[in-house]
């Protein structure tokens, strides 16, 4: 009960630091920004039937520029309305995020503690596995399993899923052969308690805190890249997500049709930089030593 | 350990690692549909769909694929590309070399202008060059590349006409012979000048753009470590000696702030690599990147497996360049752990 509140304190303190710092209150702010407008999207345009990730067609007004009538940021080339795209794209941005993140933290910390606490041979196959994934740039990997796959966004979520895991392993398991070292963990197995209880209680909470960092800044890279995918053709045509939309945008350009390309990417951006200047700002908080760069 | 011992035991490890991610690639050409798949037409019959299948093995166990598949490798046979409707090591090497010119400068780009800003912000630190230096260093590791290139290509296609599309003049590329695949290179041997300058012409924009990312990591490395750097002891003893601030950043600090810098060199190449997709789709450059994009799009098994292939090597072999010089450099770093 104790060593709750004690962490909860901690948590208190560290919020507090975290708003202090003004990149990482700005990021703050436009990530809830982007959730609420994901959490009340079929409040600000209304939702498409059957599908309500596909773009409304509005045949009638194809290439239609911003400032149409009903459509305030013009519309695609098969008439999609940009406005709708960038809203709902919100939604699956959402949904990406968190399901690649939630995937590859919970395999890559049961990996990367694995390699770290039992050592020996799983350590050497783990981080063999490891660095065949790495041997490889990240996207281009990702991107040669959805090929594989084909073009969808599930495939997407997919294919990042499965390359994003190592980054995770890595770092939990250099952090873990760090926090093994300590007295702490030596008095609580001299008192008797099981290696998972050790594990558990004293190992891990303390080799959490660089995965913070990097799960922050992960989550910007993964629609980042996710984006990239699906703008080289790799999601569903018509798909209401944002990577789609600028590759709708994309021929457009060269006839001097700016728009559509330009409002999908500036979400992708602002998403990327939000969670870019949140993750740099926490890092400052638990981590001193790199403070004022 | 010297130095030599290192780079052998490094060598040494590579073959274990290009093994694994044969192993790896393999592997991913099976959890899709049937490799033939692409190959298919309607109005085969069954004789037919037999003898493709026969062809590419498909009756054997999953090792025995992949032996097959590894030794056709060997013999240099990577596979037929359905995309290019000609055999990959056909296709592979002109694409090689497209993709090649543009990442050589894009490269001199990222590291030779990342260094040169990077110290020039790092020297000046908190003063409005410095303010402007960050900007590119931190919108780098935000800005969606495919965004940048269009938004490039809007200013400078679209709004200013001073970069065309795509890598050379038909008329002018013909007119010359192309011993080395890279068009400006080629077109120097040639002496053909007119041709020289339409090949630049081409590249300096993608190239700028491919570089980019490349050039904001190295930029914030390089600006921070000389900043760390600048405020060490044997600076104060340099400057107290009567030194021009000039020599001692260009002598003494900026030599200690390469080091970080050298590390994420690496990861640039990354970037480089994976940037050439949609740099060279945006820009219809004929490269590498280009083409495994539209191979993507068709599910094209050979032509993803080769490129991947081919990336990993560059990879590898970049990272093990990247660590040699470092060590090379460092000669405090205890090699090998």
């Amino acid at each position: 009960m104790h060593a709750l509140r004690v962490r909860l304190r901690r948590l208190a303190r560290l919020s507090r630091a975290v708003l202090r710092n003004p990149s990482a209150s700005a990021g703050l702010v436009v990530i809830v920004l982007m959730l609420l407008m994901a959490v009340f999207a079929p409040l600000l345009v209304e939702a498409n039937t059957p599908d309500p990730y596909q773009m409304p067609r509005d045949w009638a007004a194809i290439n239609a520029p911003p400032g149409t009538p009903g459509h305030p940021l013009g519309t695609t080339p098969e008439g999609g309305d940009v406005l709708y795209g960038i809203v709902w794209g919100s939604r699956l941005s959402v949904r990406l995020a968190l399901t690649v993140a939630s995937i590859t933290l919970a395999v890559g910390i049961t990996l990367g503690s694995l390699a770290g606490s039992i050592g020996g041979r799983w350590d050497e196959y783990i981080m063999r596995v490891v660095d065949v994934f790495m041997s490889i740039p990240e996207l281009i990997l990702a991107l040669a399993i959805a090929g594989i796959l084909g073009p969808s966004f599930r495939n997407i979520i997919l294919a990042l899923a499965v390359v994003g895991w190592t980054q995770y392993a890595r770092v939990i398991r250099g952090e873990i052969l760090k926090v093994k070292q300590k007295e702490y963990v030596d008095s609580a197995r001299i008192i008797g308690e099981t290696p998972l209880r050790v594990y558990l209680r004293n190992v891990l909470p303390n080799s959490l805190t660089p995965i913070i960092v990097i799960a922050t800044l992960d989550m910007g890279k993964i629609v980042l890249v996710g984006a990239t995918l699906s703008f080289i053709g790799l999601a569903e045509t018509g798909l209401a997500e944002w990577g789609n939309v600028v590759s709708a945008g994309q021929q457009g350009v060269v006839a001097g049709r700016w728009w559509v390309a330009t409002f999908g990417g500036a979400m992708v951006f602002l998403w990327a930089l939000a969670f870019n200047m949140l993750g740099d700002g926490l890092r400052d908080v638990l981590d001193p030593r790199v403070e004022g760069r | 350990m010297e130095i030599r011992e290192y780079v052998v035991r490094r060598l040494l490890k590579l073959p274990l690692l290009l093994f694994l991610v044969s192993v790896l690639v393999f592997g991913l050409s099976r959890i899709g549909g049937s490799p033939i798949g692409i190959y298919l037409e309607h109005d085969m019959t069954h004789e037919q769909v037999v003898e493709l299948e026969e062809r590419f093995g498909l009756d054997e166990s999953l090792p025995e694929q992949y032996v097959a598949w590894l030794g056709g490798l060997f013999r240099g046979d990577l596979g037929f590309s359905a995309v290019s409707a000609a055999p990959v090591a056909t296709v592979l090497p002109e694409k090689l070399a497209a993709s090649l010119e543009l990442s050589v400068l894009a490269a001199f780009i990222a590291f030779g202008l990342g260094i040169g800003l990077g110290t020039f912000g790092g020297a000046r630190r908190d003063r409005f060059a410095d303010h402007a230096t960050r900007v590119i260093a931190v919108s780098g590791a935000s800005l969606p590349l495919f965004w940048f290139a269009l938004l490039v290509l809007i200013l400078f296609y679209l709004v200013l006409g001073w970069a065309p599309l795509g890598r050379s003049d038909p008329y002018l590329y013909g007119q010359i012979v192309h011993p080395t695949g890279l068009y400006s290179v080629d077109a120097l041997l040639n002496g053909h000048w007119p041709a020289f300058v339409d090949a630049i012409r081409h590249l300096w924009l993608p190239a700028l753009v491919l570089g980019y990312e490349g050039l904001a990591t190295i930029t914030r490395v390089m600006r921070s470590s000389l900043v760390d750097e600048l405020q060490e002891d044997y600076v104060d003893l340099a400057r107290s000696k009567g030194l021009p601030e000039r020599f001692v950043i260009k002598r003494h600090a900026r030599r200690n702030a390469l080091m970080p810098t050298v590390t994420v060199m690496g990861v640039a190449f990354g970037l480089l690599l994976q940037g050439s997709v949609v740099v060279e789709l945006i820009f219809q450059w004929p490269g590498l990147g280009r083409w495994i994009a539209t191979a993507v799009l068709r599910g094209d098994q050979a032509t993803i497996m080769a490129f991947v292939l081919v990336a990993a090597v560059i990879f590898l072999l970049a990272n093990l360049a990247v660590d040699v010089a470092y060590a090379y450099l460092d000669r405090r770093v205890v090699l090998g752990e």
